[in-house]
């Protein structure tokens, strides 16, 4: 707690980690995605490329097979004929505008340069041109012609289209109601007008309109899918009255039936338009002045088809080239079998117009484009841009094509991205045609630069949901783990009073759970302790006072052994006297024996004395003096030890007293020691121990009385016996002194005084025993007292001791106390 | 305790599905050693007649070397027959197919009725796009070699001249030995620099008599040609009699084919045709017979003499005969 570590919560580490594993994933996951995408679009690119180019390969393969089959049946219909030059032009001539992919039909020419073709126009009747050389009929509007019919000028209208025409003052005006939908909605024409093969003309008329508007004029052919000869024109009229001229050199064959065209419909305005002095007029003549066959004009041996047809049999395909009538053709042609040894070539012009359709329009792919080129020569046959047609690749100053020539070189046909575009080249089987096609790669890369976006919004949008997601989930689950880091908290800081709320039933909730049941277990248990904390306080206090007390005992019980040990060394030296006493009564009977031995020698020499004579009686007399002072010393000494005797009495008296009030003091302070517990353990065992000493000193005590009773009784005995022998030898000495004169009675006295003194040596030696038992045993209690000084010297100490203890044990309830009140004052911090 | 019983339980479902596995697995390559030992070989060919009837018999011989069993089926020019043929022969459990294409249009329905049972295209060639690495592979002589060989031979036999008139006679429209021979010798042709100017150049289906008489036509227009290469050799001998018919002499002109035929060895030992490639039939069926047995085995075709490198095609290559080793081949 104390550790100021930085706080970062789970919510924050949770977020931390998920947060960026899931950005990685999504970045990883979109960026996999995009890359398969691409992959795929790419190839998918590729791959429509390939069909879109191998289809329209396909197509133009099936369109040629198509022509080569049906001219194949044709010819072979032709060689199994057999016709003669008649036939063969009637045939040929069926063949005119028979299939529009060949609508010339067949040519056949032989090596001689004969040529059969199909003759389309038969005679055609031209008519003349007015004095003034126009074609057209009442150019001036001179006549007031009917408009309706079909002759002359014609005034239509269709799709829609609401006009009106009338002539009136040399001129046409035409008013529209509503222009319709078409160009000819509204439309003024003429036809029947005659127009030669490679004549020049010049179309001219004056108009003007009620404002500024436009309209178009051409000259179509309707027998001829209204083809046009002039070009749809638009004119640009004004309120001011204007000529326009047009010109144009006819390229077809000749036709009787022109139609001169003015279109006034869907132009964007209604306004009226006045047309006058319309006219169509030769400019140039046709340069051939033989308007017959054109084939003799040029050697047909040296024209593609024939010179290609000539290389084969079976009908094939030539390459594409500008035909005599400057059209960009290919040619079917093969040899004719023939039963002469005619060389005969037969060929048909397939218009490279139709290829075009398919190389231009067939792709099936957004923005790609395609162009049909030949293998050989690298010309291009088809293409969308007509610019490049009948251009060779290397002329075009394009890296793009330059490259698609390299690659035809290098005879790579696959699919390369080259130049910003990515191109592909199919054979058109059956042709020396090779169909590039080619699509700019960004085209491609469009799909995908939008596949890309789309996939980075998506990124960010799914980063954002499953932010937000994420983030509330955590939040929900962590919410339970923050209150309860709240309730440990306040659980840290003592607080035991919050309860947690244990909703869910997850690892949280047992969590949960188990920290209320922690805080009620906690709550009882410091309760419970501040319980014990208070009896621990009152015990203490308890325990602080018995110590009090049990130290004032413990002194007092020093002092009292104190004045005991003194007491026990005084016995000590009592009892050392009495030993000394006694000794030193040993040491006179000793001394006494002696004497005894003596007296029992002198008395035998007495006896001899005696029995020598009368002169020695003095010398008994004064022995007999001796005698009678030793006995009384005998006496007094005996005296002494009687006294002696009584005093140790007396002493034992005292000392028995003093171990009885210590043995009482003893147990007094086992009591308190056992009061005390454990603290006067120590102490109780010391106060046994004395208690024990002073039980072993009185019973010492009492010996001691025994003894000296019994010492007390011989002593009575002694001195009775000396009493006695006094009054014997004062008996004696009176008896010597008045029996002097009678030897014989003394002699047998001092026999009788020699068994008396024999008995008294006897007597002397009980006493001398005695007098020894004393001493031993005055030393034995001396060395008892000396015993049990020790014992009280040790008893002091002990005593000391138990009072430093008891000083401690007093020290230690007080720190018990404080302990106690510490101990309470801190289950005072929990809350419960 | 409930939950380790869970994962014991999950471990023995584990445990078992491995062994079933491992038993099944087991069980696959044990069936198909016992199929190894015994392929079954189905050929499906264009036509009967004694051209792929030859091919039949020679592929079941060499397939009698690998223990394998044979049969043949002839579709006769039908789609459908041949259809027919290979579902039949799949249903009765055949191990790799052997197929002449009646039509290189119908690979793809043949490739459906064979199911995924492997095929080795032989005779006519299917598309490349419809090869598959040891799948679909198309055993042939490189046909590009025989034309290339063609235009050598010419190159040679003109070293000194700048510009050479060549006519050619060619197999069927779309045919790829057609395509093939036609290609390799007018793009060897073009790459000598040289002036090659095909004066005639039609389709006579491998055929003598047409060859023949397209010949004549061209001669009826007295154009002189150096050499007429013909992409087989019943053609170039059509093309010969054509100009012996005419009584044009053929001394300065090269007659040249393809397959060393009997008829065109001997055109080439009596002086009278010029060269010709010899097709090794023998090493297609050999190859085609490896193949199949590989592809039946599972194993992969690369390595094989021939073999491309992209698992494609197995090409053999042709052998040239002229005058000086055309006694070989007779």
């Amino acid at each position: 707690m104390t550790e100021k570590k930085k706080f970062i919560s789970i919510k924050v580490k949770l977020l931390g980690i998920i947060l960026p594993v899931i950005l990685i994933i999504i970045v990883v996951l979109i960026g996999l995605s995009y890359n398969v995408s691409k992959n795929v679009i790419k190839s998918n690119a590729h791959n429509l490329l390939k069909t879109s180019v191998e289809s329209q390969a396909a197509e133009i393969e099936a369109w040629l097979n198509q022509n080569l089959l049906s001219l194949s049946v044709a010819k072979q219909a032709l060689e199994q004929m057999d016709f003669d030059d008649r036939q063969l032009q009637d045939f040929l001539d069926s063949y005119y505008n028979y299939d529009n992919n060949y609508p010339e039909g067949f040519y056949v020419a032989d090596a001689e340069g004969g040529l059969y073709s199909a003759k389309p126009v038969k005679d055609i009747e031209l008519r003349e041109p007015d004095g003034d050389g126009n074609y057209i009929n009442n150019g001036d509007f001179g006549i007031d012609e009917n408009l309706a019919d079909d002759k002359g000028w014609i005034f239509l209208t269709a799709l829609e289209g609401d006009a009106a025409a009338e002539i009136m003052d040399n001129e046409v005006s035409i008013h529209t109601a509503n222009e319709g939908t078409a160009d000819y909605s509204v439309q003024l024409v003429q036809p029947d007008i005659p127009i030669k093969k490679d004549a020049a003309y010049q179309v001219s008329f004056d108009a003007y309109a009620d404002s500024d508007r436009t309209i178009k004029i051409g000259i179509t052919a309707p027998d001829r899918d209204y083809k046009r000869y002039l070009e749809d024109t638009t004119v640009n009229l004004t309120t001011a009255k204007q000529t326009f001229t047009y010109e144009f050199t006819m390229t077809d064959y000749d036709d009787a039936n022109g139609r001169m065209e003015f279109n006034l419909g869907a132009s964007g305005s209604t306004a009226g338009v006045r047309i006058s002095n319309v006219s169509i007029v030769m400019t140039a003549q046709p340069l051939l002045a033989d308007n017959g066959r054109e084939a003799e004009t040029f050697d047909v041996t040296q024209t593609e088809w024939f010179r290609d047809g000539l290389t084969r049999v079976n009908m094939g395909f030539t390459n594409a080239y500008t035909n005599e009538n400057g059209k960009q053709v290919i040619s079917v042609c093969g040899m004719l079998r023939t039963h002469s040894d005619d060389v005969r070539v037969i060929s048909a012009d397939l218009a490279l117009d139709k290829v075009s359709v398919y190389v231009s329009s067939f792709v099936k792919m957004e923005d790609a484009e395609s162009f049909l080129v030949n293998a050989e020569d690298h010309t291009v046959l088809a293409a969308r841009d007509t610019a490049l047609i009948s251009r060779k690749l290397s002329e075009i100053d394009d890296e793009f094509m330059q490259g698609i020539a390299d690659k035809i070189t290098r005879n790579e046909f696959e699919l390369e991205e080259m130049y910003g575009n990515i191109a592909v080249i199919e054979e058109v089987a059956g042709t020396e045609w090779l169909l590039v096609s080619f699509v700019p790669a960004g085209t491609v890369y469009r799909d995908l630069d939008s596949i890309r976006n789309i996939m980075f919004l998506f990124g960010i949008v799914s980063v954002l949901v499953l932010l937000v997601l994420v983030e509330r989930i955590v939040h929900i689950v962590i919410r339970p783990v923050k209150k309860l880091t709240n309730v440990i908290t306040a659980m840290t800081e003592g607080d035991f009073t919050i309860h947690n709320h244990t909703g869910s039933n997850d690892e949280i909730g047992i969590m949960s759970r188990c920290v209320n049941k922690f805080i009620d277990a906690m709550r009882a248990m410091i309760t419970s302790i501040d319980n014990v904390s208070h009896i621990l306080h009152d015990q203490a206090d308890n325990s602080k006072e018995v110590s009090g007390e049990m130290f004032h005992a413990s002194k007092r019980q020093n002092q009292s052994m104190k004045e005991l040990n003194i007491t026990v060394e005084q016995l000590s030296i009592s009892v050392n006297e009495i030993a000394h006493s006694a000794t030193t009564l040993a040491a006179l009977v000793e001394e006494t024996k002696d004497h005894g031995d003596g007296v029992n020698g002198k008395m035998k020499e007495t006896v001899g004395v005696s029995q020598k004579g009368k002169e020695v009686m003095q010398d008994v007399d004064a022995a007999m003096q001796n005698i009678t002072d030793s006995v009384k010393q005998l006496q007094d000494a005996i005296d002494k030890v009687g006294n002696a005797s009584e005093e140790i009495t007396g002493i034992t008296r005292a000392i028995g007293e003093i171990a009885d009030e210590t043995n009482l003091l003893s147990l007094n302070a086992s009591i308190e020691a056992a009061r005390a517990g454990d603290a006067g353990r120590g102490f109780a065992v010391v106060a046994t121990e004395i208690g024990k000493l002073a039980q072993t000193s009185m019973k010492s005590v009492k010996h001691i009385d025994t003894i000296i009773l019994e010492i007390k009784a011989l002593i009575e005995g002694v001195i009775s016996q000396a009493d006695a022998s006094v009054d014997n030898i004062n008996n004696s000495s009176v008896l010597i002194g008045n029996a002097v004169k009678t030897y014989d009675t003394i002699f047998e006295n001092i026999v009788t005084v020699g068994e008396l003194v024999q008995q008294m040596i006897q007597k002397v030696n009980q006493v001398e025993d005695v007098a020894r038992d004393v001493a031993a045993i005055s030393e034995e209690q001396a060395a008892g007292s000396q015993e049990i000084l020790a014992s009280s010297d040790v008893l002091v100490e002990q005593a000391d001791s138990m009072m430093t203890n008891s000083g401690i044990v007093a020290e230690e309830s007080e720190k018990l106390t404080t302990s106690a009140e510490e101990l309470e004052a801190q289950v005072k911090i929990f809350k419960v | 305790m409930g939950r380790g019983y869970v994962m014991k339980k999950k471990t023995g479902v584990i445990c078992s599905v491995a062994v079933m596995i491992i038993l099944l697995a087991g069980g696959c390559q044990k069936k198909d050693t016992v199929d190894g030992s015994s392929v079954a070989i189905y050929y499906a060919a264009i036509e009967s007649g004694t051209y792929y009837e030859g091919w039949a018999e020679q592929l079941q011989e060499k397939a009698a070397l690998y223990g394998s069993s044979f049969e043949a089926g002839y579709a006769e020019n039908s789609v459908e027959a041949q259809d027919a043929q290979i579902k039949k022969a799949v249903a009765e459990g055949c191990d790799v197919l052997l197929c002449g294409l009646v039509s290189p249009d119908t690979v793809t329905a043949v490739k459906a009725a064979a199911g995924g049972t492997p095929i080795v295209f032989i005779n006519n060639a299917p598309d490349d796009s419809q090869l598959e690495k040891d799948r679909y592979v198309y055993v042939a002589s490189d046909e590009y070699m025989a034309g290339q060989y063609q235009a050598e031979y010419i190159l040679e036999q003109f070293n000194d001249k700048e510009e050479i008139n060549v006519a050619v006679l060619k197999g069927p429209k779309g045919a790829s030995g057609t395509i093939g021979r036609t290609n390799g010798l007018k793009q060897t042709l073009k790459a000598s620099g040289k002036k090659i100017n095909y004066l005639f150049e039609d389709y006579a289906d491998w055929n003598t008599e047409k060859a023949q008489e397209l010949m004549e036509i061209f001669l009826k227009t007295g154009r002189p040609v150096d050499c007429v290469a013909a992409n087989n050799d019943d053609m170039a001998l059509g093309g010969l009699a054509a100009f012996e018919q005419a009584g044009i002499s053929t001394d300065s002109v090269l007659f040249l084919g393809v397959d060393a035929s009997a008829g065109g060895c001997q055109a080439i030992a009596e002086g009278r045709m010029d060269f010709t490639v010899y097709q090794p039939m023998s090493d297609q069926i050999t190859a085609a017979i490896e193949a199949a047995e590989k592809l039946a085995a599972g194993q992969s075709v690369s390595g094989m003499e021939g073999a491309g490198e992209d698992g494609k095609y197995i090409l053999l290559p042709f052998e040239k005969v002229d005058i000086h080793n055309v006694a070989q081949y007779q």
